[in-house]
């Protein structure tokens, strides 16, 4: 798959998982990458765009065993933006399925 | 490759960095070696899962040239180009992305290129504009990119890339344009019909609603409004060329635009004037509507594929209209030749003049009414047919819709159904009619003045004179005669 497409879609999901949800980096690429296969260095980046886009805010917090974590916090622009891409997203997927059953 | 090793690399590749990036991407990398190594991976299964450095590197300059801001408007593609090859042989189309968006954080940029490109890329309102627009729509972009990669995998080389980002960035600008210039654009200012003047035009649109009036001064101009969002408004684009008398014009996708752009039509009209003659006129529309008014065209043609058609006032020797699912609405016009037809539409002729006249639905209903013609021909498959037009020779035919003719001046009629009922009104009513009747299962009545006879057989039955010659079959439905 194209790199582009995946990075869109890795944002998509992303966005998606951390609705209602905060999770660490390490959280996030384990899920992710157990779903498909991605360079889980690469989600960093993706986190860090959501970050500067201001799509998601981050803060510490200490784990019982180890130091303290990177939480990643949908922001409100966040969850409209994860609204908005997720409808463009199903729009694209059930065109592109009517046209894939349609043949 | 160990931890160690690997954030050695890492270091290096986010050396030319700014601190605040590079100390960031260190510390996530450091926390996730941590956190699998608490959950019992070793570091060599941690790299590989974190993949080449090399990737990221390219994914880095993409992400800090997205954040010097906009793609710039004008950008010298060869100079772009030529730079990009020098860097490396082997960019990605990518990676020559980032080179165009002028990463102004990331190391190896010529400073001189991104001032250039500053002032180039119009007042700074435009530029934030643009610059929104981006971060909104960052997911359609990577479709753009999509589509530029798929043509790249074939031969394209990275100038050709280049050459597209910058034709995107540039049909972006005049998308823009196009939407604050509300005033209608003149395309051939012609001074009355003359010698060299245009008389034919092929207006060809994807989605546009087409509206053809005749100018005064007889001018032909085109009026493009766009009423999409930003994206649908850049997804397409007006164009227009003249190639001896004829004006090819119309609305069309702009190739390099994205899947999501292209979802969900936008609202767009194309406005024309044409002269009050002109020798062909042909309209081609896939989804939008077409109106023409008040014009006169030696051929005309107009096509929708799911639009309506509606033409008022309209003369033309011959004139074929037609829509796969549209309905069709034809007023007051007058046509030596009309072939009207459509699918699934409806077919509605209201008053005008013409000479031969065909109509035909597939399952939409046939309707003429108050029409003068020497001939009509209406046909459906399902739906019904209704023919209250004066004519001299009538056909109607249906398979399970009702036929309704008013035959009141005709001297000739077929008419045909299957399961249709076929009803005949004014008949006879100069001198009388014979009708040639033929029915498997249907009833027969036929009335002529105030003698009425029904129940009968097939055969030709004669009233009065006999004049007008009618011939009537159906295999179940009734044949009704009065």
């Amino acid at each position: 798959m194209n790199a582009q497409f995946k990075k869109g879609a890795l944002e998509l999901c992303v966005l998606s998982m951390l609705v209602g949800n905060d999770r660490y980096g390490y959280e996030l690429t384990e899920e992710v990458s157990k779903k498909m296969v991605i360079a889980t260095g690469t989600l960093y980046l993706v986190l860090k765009r959501l970050k500067d886009d201001n799509y998601v805010d981050t803060y510490l917090r200490e784990s019982e065993n180890g130091p303290a974590r990177k939480y990643y916090h949908l922001t409100p622009e966040g969850k409209a933006y994860q609204e908005k891409l997720k409808a463009e997203w199903l729009e694209f997927v059930a065109v592109v399925g009517g046209i894939i059953d349609a043949v | 490759m160990n931890r160690n090793e690997y954030m050695e690399q890492l270091r290096n590749a986010v050396s030319g960095y700014d601190a605040e990036i590079r100390d960031e991407i260190i510390s996530d990398y450091e926390e996730h070696f941590n956190i699998g190594i608490m959950n019992g991976k070793t570091e060599e299964q941690i790299c590989s899962e974190l993949g080449s450095i090399q990737e990221l590197t390219e994914e880095l300059a993409m992400l800090s040239g997205r954040e010097s801001g906009s793609v710039k408007v004008q950008i010298d593609a060869q100079a772009e180009a030529k730079r990009a090859e020098s860097i490396s042989e082997e960019s990605s189309a990518e990676r020559v992305e980032g080179e165009v968006v002028e990463p102004e954080g990331a190391p190896n940029k010529g400073k001189e290129n991104g001032e250039k490109n500053n002032g180039a890329g119009g007042n700074s309102s435009e530029g934030r504009n643009e610059k929104e627009y981006y971060r909104e729509s960052d997911f359609r972009e990577s479709f753009i990119r999509e589509m530029s990669d798929m043509g790249n995998a074939i031969c394209r080389g990275v100038g050709v890339v280049v050459n597209e980002a910058t034709r995107f960035a540039k049909d972006i600008a005049e998308s823009f344009e196009h939407n604050e210039n509300a005033d209608p654009f003149c395309a051939y200012d012609e001074a009355g019909e003359s010698a060299d003047g245009c008389d034919n035009v092929i207006i060809d649109t994807e989605n546009a609603n087409v509206t053809v009036k005749v100018n005064p001064n007889n001018k032909i101009t085109f009026d493009y409004r766009n009423h999409g969002s930003k994206n649908q408004q850049m997804a397409y684009e007006f164009y227009h060329r003249q190639q001896l008398n004829t004006i090819f014009a119309g609305v069309k996708r702009v190739k390099s635009v994205s899947f999501f752009s292209r979802i969900g039509s936008p609202f767009i009209e194309l406005i024309v004037t044409v002269p009050a003659s002109l020798k062909r006129l042909v309209i081609r529309t896939k989804s939008g509507d077409i109106d023409c008014t008040g014009l006169k065209a030696g051929v005309l043609e107009a096509e929708s594929l799911s639009g309506e058609l509606k033409l008022s006032e309209v003369m033309s020797e011959e004139a074929t209209l037609s829509s796969a699912s549209g309905c069709i609405e034809v007023y007051e016009c007058s046509f030596a030749a009309g072939n009207v037809n459509t699918t699934s539409g409806n077919v509605r002729i209201s008053g005008g003049r013409a000479g031969n006249l065909r109509l035909l639905s597939t399952s939409g209903n046939v309707n003429a009414e108050g029409t003068a013609a020497r001939s009509i021909s209406g046909t459906s498959v399902s739906g019904c047919v209704k023919l209250r037009a004066e004519a001299q020779s009538v056909f109607v035919k249906t398979t399970s819709g009702l036929a309704d003719v008013m035959c009141r001046n005709c001297t000739e009629l077929h008419g045909n159904t299957v399961s249709g009922r076929l009803n005949v009104y004014g008949a006879g009513a100069a001198d009388g009619y014979s009708a040639s009747v033929n029915t498997v299962s249907g009833r027969i009545v036929l009335s002529y003045g105030a003698e009425r006879r029904s129940g009968m057989k097939n055969g030709t039955y004669i009233f009065g004179a006999g004049t007008s010659k009618y011939t009537l079959s159906s295999v179940s439905g009734g044949i009704y005669v009065e």
